[in-house]
């Protein structure tokens, strides 16, 4: 069981929650309770942090991402 | 007058006797000196002649060495002027080549340099661009466009 977090830019619904449960098993392989923090400052989107690893899905991330595959 | 024919006789005499003391006594030794005095004068005159040829000879032998000494001289100066000036063509050859080097190194520091900076300005416009783009869309994004974005990421994943 890990402690799941993640990040959005408001605090999600369960349903949500539960898709963001979903995504942080399939993609970084972590199950357990899951804490919301709001950042607005990721815009959109979702960052989820789990076992050490991290999966930025916001659109903060997205330019970011962007910037750096630009220099 | 008579002609005492004994008194004659007696001054023939005396004329032959003093003839043969004074040939003796004076003209032989006389003439001896003069041919002396003047074999030396022709010894001598012979010598100055030979002394003269030598001189002359000597001088002539001066003159070639000279010439000589002049041309090797001048040999030398050319030869020496030939060499000074390679060497100073070889030098200012060496010189431009290292000044060349030298441009073409600075040339290169230069457009090194300027490729970092270039790249270093580009770095930081692409960063401030992010910047402004991130801001720019966290004042332009509504919340509902937010939840709408957020719901359709969830969806794809």
């Amino acid at each position: 069981m890990d402690t799941i977090t993640v990040v959005s830019s408001y605090k999600l619904k369960p349903a949500e929650l539960s898709s963001v449960a979903k995504i942080a098993q399939k993609q970084l392989g972590s199950s357990g309770d899951i804490t919301n923090i709001v950042d607005k400052s990721i815009i959109a989107g979702i960052k989820i942090v789990a076992g050490g690893r991290e999966l930025d899905l916001s659109m903060h991330g997205a330019i970011s991402r962007l910037g750096t595959a630009l220099t | 007058m008579e002609i005492n024919i004994w008194q004659v006789l007696f001054q023939a005499f005396n004329f032959g006797v003093i003839f043969l003391v004074l040939n003796k006594v004076l003209y032989k030794p006389v003439t001896k000196l003069l041919d002396d005095r003047a074999k030396k004068i022709n010894e001598s005159m012979a010598l100055a002649e030979k002394n003269t040829k030598i001189v002359e000879e000597a001088d002539k032998l001066k003159k070639a060495e000279i010439a000589k000494a002049r041309k090797e001289a001048m040999t030398i100066i050319r030869t020496a002027e030939a060499d000074a000036k390679k060497a100073s063509d070889l030098l200012i050859e060496k010189a431009k080549l290292k000044a060349k080097e030298e441009a073409a190194r600075i040339l290169a520091n230069a457009d090194s340099e300027l490729a970092t900076k270039k790249k270093d300005m580009e770095a930081q416009v692409v960063e401030l661009a992010v910047a402004m783009a991130q801001k720019a869309l966290m004042q332009a994004v509504t919340q509902a466009e937010a939840e709408k974005i957020t719901k359709s990421i969830l969806a794809d994943k």
